[in-house]
């Protein structure tokens, strides 16, 4: 019998900055001090400060790295990021508690060394309100942005230590305010036993690595993923944080840990189990193998491993737009259903700005259920903030190396939802999708 | 207000002209309607009016395209007419071509929005299609003109809501044929929520749509084997972003929409030669410390001394190639090929990341 | 026109006809573990292939594999 986590749900309907750092009916005050001496503890960190963005503000924040909810472990096992805040325990029992409805999302700048390729740093950009707002989460959630200068002359490696260390102990001290508290609801998580004639499902959570980065993209109790073969994972270990990502890339082409750790397809069917189906597990596909015969054995790999476990069907999703990790989710679909396993393939659509060019890389027959949660290359026109975040008066952003520097405080359009942390949609957590005209 | 003119378009059959004998018949027109426009003005009631009817012999049409749409277009203009309706053409090929063609004409030179109605597996879908058109509208019909009773009053209902100025939503909601345009839209149920639906109606045999629809890029003209190789002139492309060092061209890593070619003539490897790497779609450490991954020269350079072939081009051809516009680098890849023609290269060896 | 590259699903799928399957995404022509020689050996044989194909008649896009070994990650 499988044991079950609970989250305990403390709902954010505001906070402000006071005395201390407390939680007191939906109210999160902040001890603003507090918090800027906890960051700077590390002496990467050459300056800080804590700045808050709230929903419908015509608040514009920039070189963001990463977004996290806070998450305490209030019982059972191991801690919330097991392996980056305290040992490797198994996680994904007992109870967390979580600040529902705020993030804390780290603003930072340093001097980067890598200057080209898919493994240098980037940083994404949320806007609060207008039609920048509709394409990610983070303009309905209360933001905690540390905003952060790193030391000059630091590696690129120390420089993702430094903004995850300060974003995770941020948002551990703010979830420790639950502790003892009353949670306004409890939701329990468990693969208890069902009605057998329910189809069983499996998740093919596919997320692209890279082989050779300083940082993978994500690390698994704190261990970065190279080049590792398809594993099983206990579905509740995501929502304890066990899945970390490198915070130097803050762009919408990297899935953030906040979506890790509220992974949509895993509550969906969490919720699902026992009524409408069998949810059998997740399996962790590592995509993005740089050669073929790579790419067709992790397909093997994942598809059979389904089979074993008695799938009847999966849904894959994927964390990014890259062309070569495309290839490797499609042979997986293609497996699978060789095998006899149903897919779904749950993902945004390339298509370019006005939807003209086709929605996806690669076509192959086996792919006849595709759910899109809309194009990530479609055109964004930001309209000027009143307030930026994250940049000091006049400054220039340059979100990427070679991208070109646009000021934070204009208007400014994109051909693209990458520049936006949170968008696109990539395990189909919002409600968006694609229309043909 | 006064009701909006409308220019109705038909063949010589549906103009009551002839069959098959009248096909040559050029461009005419008569005021208001004739045959089926008849029994769409009663359908329109007073949404629309159709002021003019044009009409053309298909095999004209199709023999002297440009000459007929240019002369309806004119048409058109002369009756100040506000919004085209042609057809419907059901299966009859000829007729959706220029159907299709009239519709885009005056589309493109009139701005006005155009309505036509066919068969979707009429050769005149695939020149719409080609078009796309935002303001032009295809309705699907029967193969045969049996349908034209049930294809009018939708045709009517189409041009009344063009007619009153209203939006115009997704091609499954209005019941056109798509275009081949995709738009973001708001759905009622999350992405997620969408994926186990589809899934649990797949696994247990109930119908389904796919929210993607599967899509085939025409097959490319297959080019003859070099039959000579040792008299040949072979020339090495790669889309890696492999230039020289500092960008002097400016290229971007990303979204590129440039190509150059550069000197390797007097070199024998890539390696310590003076290069560098701009692509944001890999990881160009190995590419930086030796080129000749994406451009093997060393390799090339060895083979052409072995005599296996006879020249290695002066040049190689680059661009960076990553999440560019299909549009831009079908451009490039053409203008690359026309200069390649020109220098009279033989063979292209073509690396991509 | 003879594709080299390591994703010969997306080659195939934009119709470039005769496809080369190089080694590896970053590094289609050779292999950066490899001993130098044994490199220049690999990619020598990748391009030799190449010209081979470019002498081959094909009907539609087809993959041909070099005959070589490399370590692929």
């Amino acid at each position: 019998m499988d044991t079950k986590l609970e989250l305990a749900t403390y709902p954010v309907k505001n906070a402000r900055f006071g005395q201390k750092t407390a939680y007191k009916d939906g109210i999160l005050e902040i001890d603003k001090d507090e918090l800027v001496s906890l960051i700077k503890e590390d002496k990467r960190v050459a300056s800080a400060d804590i700045d808050m963005a709230l929903p419908g503000e015509k608040t514009r924040i920039v070189f963001i790295r990463d977004v996290v909810e806070p998450r305490v472990k209030v019982s059972g096992p191991g801690c919330v990021f097991p392996g980056v805040l305290g040992p490797v325990e198994s996680v994904g029992t007992g109870r967390t508690n979580r600040l529902s409805g705020i993030t804390v999302m780290p603003s930072a700048q340093y001097k980067p060394t890598i200057l080209s390729g898919n493994n240098a740093a980037n940083a994404g950009t949320v806007d609060m309100w207008g039609p920048g707002a509709a394409v990610t989460p983070f303009s309905s959630t209360i933001n905690i942005v540390p905003v952060m200068k790193l030391i000059d002359g630091i590696s690129e490696l120390d420089a993702h230590t430094a903004i995850m260390m300060a974003e995770l102990k941020l948002a551990n001290r703010l979830a420790e305010t639950t502790r003892n508290l009353k949670p306004e609801n409890i939701e329990s998580f468990a693969l208890f036993k069902v009605d057998d004639s329910l189809p069983k499902v499996i998740y093919v959570l596919s997320f692209m690595t890279l082989a050779y980065n300083p940082h993978s993209f994500v690390a698994y109790y704190g261990y970065c993923l190279h080049d590792v073969m398809p594993f099983l994972i206990r579905p509740q270990e995501l929502f304890d944080g066990v899945i970390t990502t490198d915070t130097r890339q803050g762009h919408g082409r990297k899935s953030t840990t906040w979506h890790w750790m509220n992974q949509a397809v895993v509550y969906r069917l969490f919720r699902e189990h026992g009524k409408r189906l069998n949810f059998l597990g997740v399996i962790m596909q590592r995509t993005r193998f740089e050669s073929e015969l790579g790419k067709h054995v992790s397909a093997s790999c994942a598809s059979e491993m389904a089979k074993m476990l008695g799938a009847d069907g999966v849904i894959i999703t994927r964390t990014t737009g890259s062309g070569a990790n495309f290839e490797d989710v499609i042979m997986t679909l293609q497996a699978c259903e060789k095998k006899g396993i149903k897919t779904v393939l749950l993902n945004p659509e390339w298509g370019s700005a006005d939807g003209s060019e086709p929605p996806l890389l690669v076509y192959v027959p086996e792919a006849t259920a595709m759910v899109s949660t809309g194009s990530h290359e479609a055109e964004l026109k930001l309209p000027a903030p009143s307030r930026v975040i994250g940049a000091e008066e006049g400054q220039m952003v340059i979100a990427e190396p070679g991208d070109k520097p646009f000021s934070p405080w204009s208007e400014i359009t994109w051909n693209s939802y990458y520049p936006v942390t949170g968008a696109p949609d990539w395990f189909g957590t919002m409600s968006l999708a694609a229309e043909e005209y | 207000m006064p009701k909006i003119r409308v220019m109705h378009y038909v063949n010589q059959f549906f103009a009551g002209i002839g069959g098959e004998d009248k096909a040559d018949v050029p461009v005419g027109h008569r005021q208001g309607t004739i045959g089926p426009g008849k029994r769409l003005q009663e359908l329109l009631k007073d949404s629309a009016e159709i002021v003019v009817t044009a009409y053309c012999g298909d095999d004209y049409f199709n023999n002297h395209t440009d000459e007929a749409t240019r002369a309806i277009v004119k048409i058109a203009q002369d009756h100040n007419v506000k919004m085209l309706v042609a057809g419907p053409a059901f299966a009859s090929g000829r007729y959706g071509f220029a159907c299709a063609e009239v519709c885009h004409a005056v589309n493109v030179s009139l701005g006005l929005d155009c309505v036509t109605a066919m068969h979707p597996e009429n050769p005149g879908i695939e020149t719409y299609k080609q078009y796309r058109d935002r303001r032009v509208f295809a309705l699907p019909t029967t193969e045969i003109v049996s349908g034209m009773g049930e294809t009018l009053p939708r045709m009517a209902t189409f041009l009344a809501k063009l007619a009153a100025g209203a939006a115009i939503g997704p091609a499954a909601e209005e019941g056109y044929i798509p275009r081949g345009f995709r738009q973001d839209e708001k759905a009622s149920k999350t992405g997620v929520d969408r994926a186990v639906d589809m899934l649990l109606d797949k696994i247990a045999g109930r119908p389904f749509t796919t929210e993607i629809p599967v899509e085939h890029l025409e097959a490319a003209p297959v080019a003859p084997r070099i039959v000579n190789i040792r008299g040949a002139t072979i020339t090495l492309a790669t889309s890696s972003g492999v230039m020289p060092q500092g960008n002097p061209d400016g290229f971007k890593a990303y979204r590129n929409n440039q190509w150059r070619k550069y000197d390797i003539s007097k070199l024998d490897t890539m390696k310590g030669t003076g290069w560098d790497v701009l692509h944001a779609g890999y990881n160009n450490v190995f590419m930086r410390d030796n080129p000749n991954f994406g451009v093997p020269l060393d390799a090339a350079r060895q083979l052409e001394r072995e005599g296996v072939f006879a020249k290695l081009y002066p040049y190689y051809y680059m661009t960076t190639g990553v999440n560019a516009a299909i549009p831009v680098m079908q451009r490039i890849g053409r203008e690359m090929v026309t200069d390649m023609k020109a220098e009279g290269i033989d063979g292209v060896l073509f690396v991509s990341t | 026109m003879v594709q080299i590259t390591a994703m010969t699903m997306v080659g195939k799928q934009t119709r470039a006809n005769r496809i080369v399957a190089g080694t590896s995404v970053p590094h289609p022509c050779g292999d950066p573990s490899a001993p130098p020689d044994a490199d220049r050996a690999l990619r020598k044989e990748i391009v030799r292939t190449a010209l081979e194909v470019l002498q081959t008649d094909v009907e539609q896009p087809t993959v041909f594999t070099p005959k070589i070994t490399f370590t692929a990650k």
